[in-house]
Formats: C-alpha cells, sequence, structure tokens
C-alpha cells in the first residue's frame, strides 16, 4: 500500500463539506436523518464520496510539516540501577506554569476545586500514587480475578453542577456522547483528560470549557469498592467463594493530584517533541560471544543510520496525518544496567503491578514536555492457555501522563525488530519496509498515549468514543461462518472485514486499528485529530 | 494499549438490543467470505494486543501452509514471529515441524526463535519434546537461547529433562548461570 499517495487522495477538510445540520447521535452513523446518499458526519449531511472502500471516513487535515530537527541528548536514567525493584517516582510535571492549576497530595475521598480559565481547551487530572493498595479482587464472568487498584477520579464536576465523569456509572455501548471516556486499568499513575469523546469535542469546539471552579473527587478502584455502594455488585470475588474480602480494612490511598488546563484553543497545527531511547539490540538477537548479531543501533548515530532516518521521516509523516508535526527529535541511550536488563526485550508475561516490566522501563524517561519513546529489542507475552503471542507495541495507560516524565505509565515500548528488515523498502512509504513498519507501531501507541482508543478492539463489540471513526462491530463485519462466536466475545475483526460490508463497516484503515496490514494506511479522523492537539504534549 | 478485557471497574459492556436489530436490519451487501489465509494475513498484524490463541484455532490446519511459508521466507521478523505464534496455537505434525526448523535456526531472529521453541512446548507431545530441544540446549550459541530451551524443558518435561538441565547449568560460564534460573527453580526437587 501507497501510504503517502492514499493519504493525500482521501484527505478531506471537514470544514469544506457544509451541508444541512443533522442529529448524528451514535456512532458509526447507521442511523442517521439525512438523505439517501449522505451521512451525518459531525452533525452535517454531506454526500458520499465514491471511494474504494466501504462507507465514507472523513480525514483530518494533513499538516505541512518541516523535517523535525534531530540531536543526541547522552545516556539517561542513574549510571546504576535503583535500589527498589519496584520504583514509583512522584514527579513534577514539565508543562507551561500556568497550565497547571492545582496541585495537592490527599487521601481518596478528598474533593479538591480548582480553578479552569474560560475557553481552556482541556482538562488532565494526574493521580501519582503516595501510598494504595496494589491490587484488589474482581468478579468477573469466570469467577474470581485480581486488577490493577487503578487510580481515577471518583467525579469530576464543572462550575454549573454538571457531572462530566462518574466511574460508578456503567460503560456505554456508545461513548461518543460521553464527556469523559476512561476505560482502561492505570494502577499507580492514572491519567483523565478532556476532551477524548465527541460529546467533550463539540462542548470545547463552540465555546471551551466552562470558567470557573470545577471540582473532583480523589479516587482509585479500593476506594470505590470500599467506600460507595455501586460498586458492591461487582467488587470482590463470587458469593460463593469464601472469605469474601474486607474491603472496609483496605488502607486509604493517597495520591498526589495535579490538574492541568490548558488555556484557549489547541492549535490547528500541533507540534510534537519525541524523546526516543535507544536499546542497542533490535531484535535481541546475539552471537555466542554476546555481541549483537544485526548492525547495533546508536543513538550519537542516529544521523547516519538510514533505518533510524527512515523511521523518524515515516513516523513524522503519519503524525503530519494527524495535523501534527514533530518539532525536536531527542535520541538517547540506555545506561549499562538498562540495556543488560532489557537485552532479551520486553517481557510482558513478567509484567504485575508492582514488578512491571513496561512500568520500570518507562521511569527512565527524561523531563520534558514530550512524548517518550523506547526502542526495545522485542516483546514477550504469552496467552492465558499458555501460547506464545505476538506484539510490537504497547503504551503505559490511554491516555498518558503527559508531560509527567519519569512514572510508570509515562510513555510507550516499540519493538525495534523490524527497524533493520529494510529488504522491501523502496522509496515510497510501505508498511513492508521494517523502518515503516516500526514508524507506525510508534504513531500508534503515541495515538494511545495522546488519548485514542482502538477505533474498534479485536472482538468488535468495544469501540473508541470517537464518532467520525466508523465501528466495525462482529455482527455485522466478521465473516458471515465466524458470527455465531461475536455475542460470546470470541469473534475477531480484521482490517479487510472493515472494508467488505457496504454499508456499515469502517475503520480497518485507521492508525488506531488494532491491527495493521494491507489495507492499513495511517488514516486519523479530524476528531482524533482534535483529541491529539488538545493534549498537554501538543504544543 | 495491551488490553486486559473484563478487568474494568464499571459494568460489562452490552450492546443494546434495539441498536442490534437495527443494524441487523439495515441493507448489507455481503462480499465473499475471506479465505483462510486471508484471515490469516490479517492476524500477522497484531500491534499491542495479542491475536487469541482460539482466533488462529478456528482457522484449522488448512491456515499451516501459509503460516508455515511466512515462517520461513517473510522478511519481516514480527511477521515471522506471529506466523510461529499462530503455528503454535494450531498444533499438528506440519506445524511443529516447521517451528521446530525456526526453533534450530542458529541465524534466525530471537522472537521467531524464542517463539517457535515455546510453541513447541504447546504443540509437540512429551515425549517428543526433549529430543527436540536438549540439542539446543547443549549446544546452541546464544546463551538465552539455551536457557529459554531449559526453560521450556523444566515446565513440560521436568521429569526427564531436569538431571540435563542441571548438566548444562554446571557447564555453563558462572557469569550465565542467572539466565538459567527459570529453569533451576522448577527444577527443584525433581
Amino acid at each position: 500500500m501507497k501510504l503517502r499517495s492514499a493519504l493525500a487522495a482521501t484527505t478531506i477538510a471537514l470544514a469544506a463539506l457544509g451541508g444541512t445540520s443533522c442529529d448524528s447521535p451514535s456512532r458509526n452513523k447507521i442511523i442517521c436523518d439525512c438523505a439517501q446518499g449522505q451521512r451525518c458526519i459531525s452533525g452535517r449531511c454531506v454526500d458520499v464520496p465514491k471511494q474504494d472502500e466501504s462507507i465514507f471516513e472523513p480525514t483530518a487535515v494533513r499538516a505541512d510539516c518541516p523535517a523535525p530537527v534531530q540531536v543526541y541528548g547522552g545516556v539517561v536514567g542513574p549510571a546504576a540501577p535503583p535500589a527498589a525493584a519496584c520504583a514509583r517516582p512522584i514527579v513534577d510535571p514539565r508543562l507551561p506554569s500556568d497550565w497547571v492549576v492545582h496541585r495537592e497530595r490527599v487521601p481518596v475521598g478528598t474533593e479538591i476545586s480548582f480553578p479552569v480559565p474560560a475557553g481552556a481547551s482541556g482538562l488532565t487530572v494526574v493521580l501519582q500514587v503516595v501510598d494504595a493498595e496494589e491490587n484488589l479482587p474482581f468478579r468477573s464472568l469466570n469467577g474470581v480475578a485480581t486488577v490493577p487498584n487503578t487510580a481515577v477520579p471518583l467525579t469530576i464536576t464543572d462550575p454549573g453542577g454538571q457531572v462530566w465523569f462518574d466511574d460508578r456509572k456503567p460503560l456505554p455501548a456508545d461513548g461518543t456522547n460521553e464527556l469523559v471516556h476512561f476505560a482502561l486499568p492505570s494502577p499507580f499513575t492514572g491519567t483523565l483528560s478532556i476532551p477524548n469523546t465527541s460529546k467533550a469535542l463539540e462542548v470545547v469546539g463552540t465555546q471551551g470549557l466552562p470558567g470557573g471552579t470545577w471540582k473532583l473527587v480523589v479516587s482509585d478502584y479500593a476506594y470505590e469498592c470500599a467506600a460507595t455502594t455501586e460498586a458492591a455488585a461487582i467488587c470482590g470475588p463470587a458469593a460463593n467463594l469464601t472469605p469474601a474480602p474486607d474491603f472496609a480494612r483496605y488502607r486509604a490511598g493517597v495520591y498526589d493530584a495535579t490538574v492541568i488546563a490548558r488555556p484557549g484553543p489547541a492549535p490547528d497545527v500541533g507540534t510534537l517533541d519525541v524523546a526516543l531511547y535507544v536499546h542497542p539490540c533490535p531484535g535481541g538477537t546475539y552471537t555466542a560471544t554476546g555481541a549483537c548479531a544485526v548492525t547495533p543501533l546508536s543513538a550519537p548515530g542516529f544521523a547516519s543510520d538510514p533505518p533510524m532516518q527512515r523511521m523518524v521521516s515515516s513516523l513524522a509523516g503519519f503524525m503530519a496525518g494527524a495535523g501534527v508535526c514533530l518539532g525536536t527529535v531527542t535520541w538517547y541511550d540506555l545506561p549499562d544496567w538498562a540495556r543488560e536488563r532489557w537485552k532479551s526485550g520486553l517481557d510482558l508475561d513478567a509484567s504485575t503491578t508492582c514488578d512491571l516490566a513496561l512500568g520500570q522501563l518507562l521511569t527512565l524517561s527524561v523531563p520534558g514536555q514530550h512524548m517518550n519513546l523506547f526502542l526495545v529489542p522485542t516483546m514477550l507475552v504469552t496467552d492465558s492457555s499458555g501460547t506464545p503471542g505476538n506484539v510490537v507495541g504497547i503504551d503505559g495507560t490511554i491516555p498518558g501522563p503527559s508531560g509527567f516524565s519519569g512514572t510508570v505509565q509515562s510513555g510507550a515500548a516499540i519493538s525495534a525488530e523490524g527497524l533493520r528488515d529494510t529488504s522491501r523498502c523502496t522509496t515510497e512509504q510501505s508498511l513492508s519496509c521494517g523502518s515503516d513498519l516500526t514508524a507506525y507501531i510508534a504513531a500508534h501507541e503515541t495515538g494511545h498515549f495522546l488519548g485514542l482508543y482502538h477505533t474498534s478492539e479485536a472482538d468488535g463489540a468495544e469501540f473508541d468514543p470517537i464518532g467520525d471513526t466508523p465501528v466495525c462491530s462482529c455482527d455485522q463485519c466478521a465473516p458471515a461462518s465466524d458470527r455465531a462466536s461475536c455475542p460470546v466475545g470470541r469473534g475477531i475483526v480484521t482490517g479487510p472485514d472493515c472494508l467488505r460490508s457496504l454499508s456499515s463497516c469502517g475503520g480497518g484503515r485507521n492508525l488506531m486499528f488494532w491491527l495493521l496490514g494491507s489495507v492499513s494506511t495511517g488514516r486519523i479522523s479530524p476528531e482524533q485529530s482534535r483529541v491529539i492537539r488538545a493534549n498537554p504534549l501538543v504544543r | 494499549m495491551l488490553r486486559i478485557p473484563g478487568t474494568r471497574l464499571r459494568i460489562t459492556l452490552v450492546l443494546p438490543l434495539a441498536a442490534v436489530a437495527l443494524a441487523a436490519a439495515s441493507a448489507r451487501a455481503e462480499a465473499p467470505e475471506p479465505t483462510v489465509q486471508e484471515r490469516a494475513e490479517a492476524y500477522l498484524g497484531a500491534i499491542d494486543r495479542p491475536v487469541p490463541a482460539t482466533a488462529w484455532q478456528a482457522l484449522g490446519p488448512d491456515a499451516v501452509p501459509f503460516l508455515e511459508e511466512v515462517l520461513r521466507t517473510d522478511a519481516i521478523t514480527s511477521r515471522r514471529a506471529a506466523a510461529a505464534s499462530g503455528l503454535a496455537a494450531i498444533g499438528g505434525d506440519r506445524a511443529a515441524q516447521a517451528l521446530l526448523e525456526a526453533a534450530q535456526g542458529e541465524s534466525e531472529r530471537w522472537s521467531v526463535r524464542s517463539t517457535a521453541m515455546r510453541g513447541l512446548g504447546k504443540v509437540l507431545a512429551p515425549d517428543r519434546l526433549p529430543g527436540a530441544l536438549r540439542p539446543i540446549l547443549e549446544g546452541t550459541g546464544a546463551v538465552a537461547v539455551r536457557a529459554l530451551a531449559a526453560e521450556v524443558l523444566s515446565r513440560e518435561t521436568p521429569a526427564v529433562s531436569c538431571s540435563a538441565i542441571r548438566a548444562q547449568v554446571a557447564r555453563e560460564p558462572t557469569a550465565d548461570r542467572a539466565a538459567f534460573s527459570k529453569a533451576t527453580t522448577r527444577c527443584r526437587g525433581q
């Protein structure tokens, strides 16, 4: 697939679409009040262009960007490994000082008030654990499970009394009408960001966030289980399992709570700085003498390494498609002890909420208003059946704690195993070229960190809260022979599935689809672009 | 983000029945069913969430020749590793043979080789596994590969493998013995 040409051909500015207004309450716009041949996009009926794909998918305005500046930043982290096996640093934000509207160390259950300037384009809450339970039992369909004690506000309320977020409420099937969407475990360092839904974009887009005194209640899952009645039905083991946990005995968590309010509108074209941390052995293959079996990566040598340069150029291209230019790309080396610790890659099976293989790596990130991307040799993962799996990227949380480098959630890791697979690279950007593929993975994980969920999850039953990214639902889009598996959550939707049906499936080309492949173009929708550009990392 | 379904504190997402009914009623032009190869090709593109073993298994043995070809010839390392993962999930003699070749390939990348070795632990019968992995344990060049062979053997066939593992650890340079800690821990008491 020629990514660059495909992007150019399909770039459509929503502002140019015009059209009569319409009600587009539900995502995928299967149902709307537009005429035949039209679809409801962001509240307007627009003609659906004939395209070589299933349904019309608007695309963000591509930024016209200069080449990023690249520099070498030196060796990061301490010269010796931290004494604590499970470091959980509490860090200061590195953002413009007037963006930090509140910071306080408080126990769960505390209501804090903070000022938000009228017209602010974004609000971010970061909770960094001081002390809290690490895990708690949880009822699941299969009985009992253990989940990380996620740090998340219980509620967020604006000056007019409107509740923007209440974690006790069930997750709706359609998240686009939520004011805030929060759907992933996030232990120790929890981040919640506004806007990350279509509804919030609508509010922010017209007049910005309501100015005045907002309130939030600091919380985590343990607090919800112990102190709220709504969670009682799902906290703890199944009724037939004993002994039942005594949630009241859980120690009350204490968190360092920081609130970031971004004043004024988000930029039409954003700039994102990137910090790239390099393990020297892509693929993690070594000779009998311990030397890396492929040409090592060297951060100081970035300028003379064609695959490294191609990856940066390609990453810049993908981000430009999101309306964001790469500003400064800083290359860092890992210290010797970290090179040794992660020499065979990131062992995701070893990750627990304490000894986070990923989290401990992310604590090495240097302070700054930048995206932290760690190029690791490879990643190892095993599924619950014991079968070895395969992943090539992982992000700490969605969204990440932007501007808070050094925590266990402060970035993403990318497998560099394909970076030097250049035998099929041509002058065109292509996922058959390992350097471009690595860049695509980096862009995808950056999208997560900046607040984007998968447009459709693997099971075709969970979708992002963005209205202009079509869904690819299992019961509509999976091969007919597989649809019987959909109701039990064992269906799978692939990129081609999402292009196959003519009226109701889409999203397979999107950067944030859960798979990459022959149909991937790295497309980003206008609303996805707005979420990214509202993130505090994007200047 | 590697997602962990079912760990959400909120109540499990349930698609409203009305939406399902409306969606089913909408006009839809069906394209031909994808072939097994097309399906397998799509599964090679997992980013941050692994394709479930059950999805690979649903493809059945017809997917094996394609995955075998990818494992042997594809230029992209992550695709070869994903193919090894698929073969490990599907299993069978042909898949096992392809995994064995990848596991023994001294020039193969670590991610592919390690997936293949761990996959062999799943697909080979216990009486065949030591014969496949002991040569790697005792003869391969890189310590990480030897250590992984020990780990798989200690997990799958401890009764017949732990003496060989202990002997290999004794032959290893002192500095490399820590790499065998998972295997030696499992072999305690054997």
